[in-house]
């Protein structure tokens, strides 16, 4: 991304346009360096004119500009208020699949662990066995039976 | 005086607000505010010396320097300059904020001198100044300091939760939630008492400003490889090595929580070389090196996007099982161990084993014994392992056995080919396992990514939808302010600014200007790139596109501006002319679109509907017209070549209608402001008017309400209208969703008696008896409702005859005019408030249904009866009783003429009735004892739905829930059983009518069901007589009936009504005679 495309998007952030900073980026990124200077110097214009204009309103109608603020940021408040609750909602669903596979995912790997450990230990213990019945039998039959 | 705040050279002390100094004096006010004293001090300090500023006629009005000096002599305790600094710029933001806050107008005579003017702003705003700053100052305790000292808190305890070494998802969800609430509610209120400050880019500023104090740090380096090769070259891999050493000292120390069982595991990690315990135990510490990052990351999210936070906790949890999934590999490859420790001790036994066989030269017979018996005591503890292993020993002991049969004598291979096969049964063992948590890993991790691919799209369609908000919000914003710049530019050219003088005077007007000439310029430079090399960027272009329309609606906005302002309209004015009218003058003119006019040569406004109705009430629409004409015809001299559209709508009609979809209420009541009276015609098309009340204002003057509805509109309402019935003045015109023509009527009756009820307060006594009446050339005018009845009457009578001339009259005219019947009235005459059936019939649309036969089954006299219990209006000037007493006659005369009728009353006065009305539906009337107003039910078809309403009543009434339907349920109940009595057993309604009314003792009332027979006993006089029926009619129902006509007092009516009843009694015993 080179510095004017950057500064573009940095402008389309600045004034809400509604995209994804990705799809943003893909977008800009196949535009023609010539369409980016356009859009660069239009979406400048519109910047400064909403700064200007924002300034004018609230020199020359405080009242009014204090107003129609609040009602813009009860506004705002709300839609953040109502992606923080959706966002809240989608995690906590994401939450409890993650947990619900995660202690299926523990509860089966160590049943699979132990059941290796419960075998080896067996056949070990079987081994074990066998050779001292083996060592008992010739210690008994240090006397074999004679033909 | 210098920034430190000692007396001496003169300081620089022009404070700039900036975000650093909001930001220092929310500190400042936090840190007061949260000590334990109560912290309000240092804020009142402020709040004092900004007063005390204003109060004192000395002091340079609004200075910070000013202020910032009283500040520093008020605040003796805080000698530190930066402290100081901070009191100062607390104070500025006050200031700022009460400059930016709603002022009274202040009037200061032209030619005023500074001092003077300055005076007068003092004693103008000081009070309100002061107050607006104690207002201020405790809003911000309030708010900002209270938000952010919440968040504080919280915010210590986040840093608890996110460090906890096991931790849940949810937990750190809520947390980091709670957390975003939080901070979102301080910022908001930072962010705002910035822009009231400083504006949008304060706002942003200080946005930014918290934003970054609370920016989650760029993540530490994610270490994502399973092994810690890039610590190989570090420090000659020491940190390698380190890392390792610290995962199998956390293991043992795990195993050590439980050492009789782990022991075998300890023994067999104690025994592994260090290839060996670095290449198992290598995955485990980069997985805890993973995890340590993560850990990091999460403590330093406490103040990210929640997401962010619950992001790292997620991963800290998956990583953690990996660890365990590493861990599990760990365990297989001690397993391992412990086998091949069994096997070196094994091979030792079998050696010494051999060694003793051997040099004894056992037989293979006594071997064979031995191996038998071993088997034997093998396959006891072959039950105890499982299926898979007993499968694979089985034959290894077997085999054993086998070699041992066939082998002449025993030998070290012997017993080595008889117990190897342990040992590789047992590394089979292990491979499956290994093999085992291979797939379990891998079909979780699977699982793992589905999921998350699945939220991670809701959450993608969530932040996009949020974009478009906040996109939407962004362009209501602008366009919003645009608004208000419009309005503001008006009020500027017209000389007024809303801030001007109060905030600083001719300055600020001056400064007004000077952004009004900066926000032209940036339009016009805006509105500038609207153009054809645009439009051609777009084309086949579809990555521009996408924003061309967005940039498209936002030089749309301006553009819509632009043919606002007074110069670029009259610029392009095609014509103009100035009209003089007393003493203003107007300067009109015409854009080929709309047309303009100033009434001074600096004001402009567009003529809007709205700005018409103004221009209207200065000139009549001869004028107007006049005056559009001139100015056309002016500029078509001026360009004679143009071909000029004339059709210029000025009268108020269209722009009315307009308005009048968009509200209209308020459309009613302009249209009766600025208009003259409409005739009826005009006004009623579609509207059914109803009853007419008269009211009779205190001054003597009378006036004439019209209740009525349109079907068609879904409306109903009341207007006031003249005697000829013109309309004055719409009050409601409320929308109706009403089905039935008596929802209808129920709702008209409704607002009839929510207005009667207003009078009353009002002192304004209302006679009802009234009605709309119009005559055959649609004329119309407030008539008597017997006036009206007997004009209907006529009407139906030359309709009657007009359908029973013969055919032949077709052609030829009848020269004789039906004439009515003489002798016994073969129509009872109705109640004045009794509408009869031609009227109905010729408003509504007959019904095609079942219904139109049900109402040709009836007796005339039944649905007269009918109408009059379903068009009966209890009147407005009278007591509930009185009407219940009226309501039960009516029952009375309805039910003796055949009619299914059921009333109830209580002696409380509250009625319930019931009836069937002409269409076979269920209706029911209730009345309150404390109120005239009647509120009307309609269910449907009586067979239906009687059954269910009553069943429906009665179970609610056992449930003890509430009945919608009727007020006295108990009431309603009793109506409805009798009126389901009559369903079910019709010759009784006859027998029962004289005395139907099965009703409480209203001793208020006169017996107002007496027969005639009862009337005659008591008047023996009239018995003696023996009068006939059309006698009795003469003598006693007709007088009655006049006195009621003239009188329509609810005596005369009662009397009437009992002398009606009487009559009908005689008339059914003369018909039963013959």
């Amino acid at each position: 991304m080179d510095e004017k495309r950057q500064k573009l998007l940095n402008l389309l952030e600045k004034l809400k346009f509604p995209m994804l900073p990705k799809e943003a980026e893909e977008t800009i990124s196949k535009m023609s360096d010539d369409d980016v200077d356009y859009l660069i110097e239009a979406y400048s214009d519109v910047d400064n004119y909403e700064n200007v204009l924002d300034d004018y309103v609230r020199s020359v109608d405080p009242e009014g500009y204090d107003k129609l603020s609040k009602e813009y940021r009860q506004k705002l408040a709300k839609i953040k208020e109502d992606n923080d609750y959706k966002m809240e909602k989608i995690q906590e669903e994401e939450d409890v699949e993650l947990d619900a596979l995660e202690s299926k995912a523990e509860r089966e790997m160590e049943e699979k662990v132990s059941e290796q450990e419960k075998d080896v230990d067996e056949v070990v213990q079987l081994g074990d066995d066998l050779y001292s019945t083996l060592n008992e039998s010739s210690g008994e039959g240090s006397a074999p039976p004679s033909e | 005086m210098d920034e430190s705040g000692q007396e001496g050279a003169k300081p620089a002390l022009e404070i700039k607000i900036t975000s650093t100094s909001v930001e220092q004096a929310t500190d400042m006010i936090i840190e007061n505010a949260m000590k334990p004293d109560g912290g309000e001090e240092g804020l009142r300090m402020i709040a004092d010396a900004y007063k005390n500023s204003l109060e004192d006629p000395n002091s340079n009005l609004g200075s910070v320097a000013e202020t910032y000096q009283r500040t520093r002599r008020s605040a003796q305790q805080i000698d530190v300059p930066a402290e100081a600094n901070k009191v100062a710029a607390g104070l500025d933001s006050l200031r700022e904020m009460g400059k930016r806050t709603k002022a009274p107008e202040v009037h200061v005579a032209a030619g005023a001198s500074p001092e003077e003017r300055q005076q007068a702003i003092r004693q103008s705003l000081g009070a309100e100044f002061s107050q607006i700053g104690d207002e201020l100052a405790g809003n911000f305790l309030e708010d900002a300091a209270k938000a952010r000292g919440e968040h504080t808190i919280e915010e210590n305890k986040a840093r608890e939760t996110f460090s906890k070494e096991n931790f849940s998802r949810n937990e750190i969800r809520r947390t980091a939630y709670r957390l975003q609430r939080l901070r979102s509610g301080f910022l908001d209120q930072a962010t705002e008492d910035a822009r009231r400050i400083g504006g949008r880019e304060l706002a942003e500023q200080v946005e930014k400003k918290y934003e970054d104090r609370w920016k989650f740090e760029e993540e530490r380096p994610n270490f994502q490889a399973t092994n810690l090769v890039d610590l190989d070259t570090d420090q000659g891999g020491e940190e390698k090595s380190r890392r390792i050493a610290q995962s199998v000292d956390k293991y043992k120390e795990e195993l050590g929580f439980d050492p009789g069982k782990n022991k075998s595991k300890i023994d067999s990690l104690n025994s592994l070389g260090e290839d060996t315990k670095n290449r198992i135990f290598e995955p485990v510490a980069a997985i805890e090196r993973q995890i340590q990052n993560r850990r990091e990351n999460l403590q330093n999210a406490v103040n990210a996007k929640p997401e962010v936070a619950c992001r790292f906790a997620s991963e800290i949890k998956e990583l953690q099982l990996k660890r365990k999934q590493e861990l599990g590999n760990v365990r297989v490859t001690l397993a391992e161990q412990r086998v091949k420790l069994a096997d070196a001790k094994w091979k030792e036994q079998r050696e010494n084993w051999g060694k003793n066989v051997m040099g004894r030269k056992s037989s293979v017979k006594a071997t064979v014994e031995t191996i038998t018996a071993a088997k034997e005591k093998i396959a006891s503890r072959l039950n105890l392992v499982k299926e898979r292993i007993s499968s694979r020993l089985s034959p290894v002991v077997d085999q054993a056995k086998d070699t041992l049969d066939k082998a002449k004598e025993f030998s070290a291979d012997v017993a080595s080919q008889m117990t190897q096969p342990f040992v590789d049964s047992i590394g089979g063992t292990i491979k499956d396992g290994i093999r085992d948590i291979k797939v379990l890993k891998e079909s979780h991790h699977n699982d793992v990514e589905a999921v998350k691919a699945k939220f991670e799209m809701g959450r993608i369609a969530e932040h996009k939808s949020v974009l478009e908000q906040r996109h939407a919000l962004e362009m209501w914003w602008n366009r919003s302010k645009q608004r208000l710049a419009d309005e503001a530019n008006i009020l500027y050219l017209k000389g007024r600014t809303k801030a001007g003088e109060i905030v600083g005077g001719a300055g600020v007007k001056a400064e007004a200007a000077e952004k009004m000439k900066k926000l032209e310029n940036a339009r016009k430079k805006l509105v500038g790139l609207h153009n054809a090399d645009f439009d051609k960027r777009r084309e086949n272009n579809p990555h521009f596109a996408v924003f061309a329309k967005d940039l498209e609606s936002r030089f749309t906005i301006k553009e819509d501006l632009r043919d606002k302002t007074p110069e670029e309209v009259r610029k392009d004015a095609k014509g103009y002319q100035m009209v003089k009218l007393g003493e203003d003058n107007f300067l009109i003119w015409w854009d080929g679109k709309r047309i303009y006019y100033e009434d001074t040569d600096s004001k402009a406004e567009k003529v809007t509907p709205k700005n018409e109705l103004k221009f209207n009430e200065y000139f009549d629409e001869e004028s107007r017209t006049e005056i559009i004409k001139r100015v056309i015809d002016g500029y078509e001299k001026d360009h004679p070549d143009e071909v000029v559209e004339r059709d210029i709508k000025l009268t108020t009609t269209e722009p009315l209608k307009k308005q009048e979809q968009a509200s209209a209420e308020k459309a009613a009541q302009q249209a009766t402001e600025e208009e003259q009276p409409k005739p009826y015609k005009e006004w009623s098309r579609g509207m059914r008017t109803h009853d007419v009340v008269v009211a009779e204002m205190p001054n003597g003057e009378k006036r004439y309400f019209a209740f009525w509805w349109k079907e068609r509109d879904k409306k109903a309402g009341w207007s006031e209208v003249t005697a000829e019935g013109a309309l004055i003045q719409a009050y409601t015109s409320d929308n109706v969703d009403a089905k039935t023509s008596d929802e209808f009527w129920a709702f008209a009756n409704k607002r009839r008696n929510e207005k009667i009820e207003d009078w009353k307060k009002q002192k304004i006594s209302a006679t009802g008896g009234y009605r709309l009446l119009r005559g055959d050339n649609n004329e119309v005018k407030v008539v008597p409702r017997n006036e009206w009845l007997d004009a209907i009457k006529k009407r139906k009578e030359a309709k009657k005859a007009e359908s029973n001339k013969p055919q032949a009259n077709a052609v030829t005219p009848a020269t004789k005019p039906a004439t009515a019947e003489t002798g016994t009235p073969e129509v009872i005459p109705l109640p004045a408030n009794m509408p009869v059936a031609e009227e109905k019939k010729s408003e509504e649309t007959p019904p095609q249904t079942s219904e139109k036969k049900a109402e040709t089954s009836m007796t005339e006299k039944q649905l007269e009866h009918l109408r009059y219990l379903e068009f009966f209006q209890p009147e407005g000037n009278i007591s509930p009783g009185e009407n219940v007493s009226k309501f039960k006659q009516v029952a009375v005369d309805a039910k003796s003429a055949g009619v299914k009728v059921s009333t109830e009353t209580d002696s409380e006065g509250n009625l319930v009735m019931v009836y069937i009305n002409a269409n076979g539906s269920l209706v029911s009337k209730q009345m309150e004892s404390d109120s005239v107003g009647l509120s009307t039910g309609v269910w449907g078809k009586a067979e239906l739905y009687l059954p269910s309403v009553i069943t429906d009543i009665k179970e609610k009434m056992n449930m003890g829930e509430t009945v919608i339907s009727f007020d006295k349920p108990e009431l309603a109940l009793k109506a409805l059983e009798g009126l389901q009595s009559q369903v079910e057993n019709p010759g009784q309604i006859a027998a029962d009518a004289a005395g139907q009314t099965k009703t409480a003792p209203e001793p208020t009332q006169p017996p107002a069901n007496t027969t005639a027979n009862e009337v005659l006993e008591q008047q023996p006089e009239l018995s003696k007589k023996q009068l006939t029926a059309t006698e009795y009619y003469e003598a006693h129902v007709r007088p009655a009936r006049e006195k009621l006509d003239a009188s329509s007092s609810t005596e005369a009516l009662g009397e009437w009504q009992r002398e009606l009843a009487n009559y009908r009694e005689l008339l059914k015993k003369e018909q039963g005679t013959k």
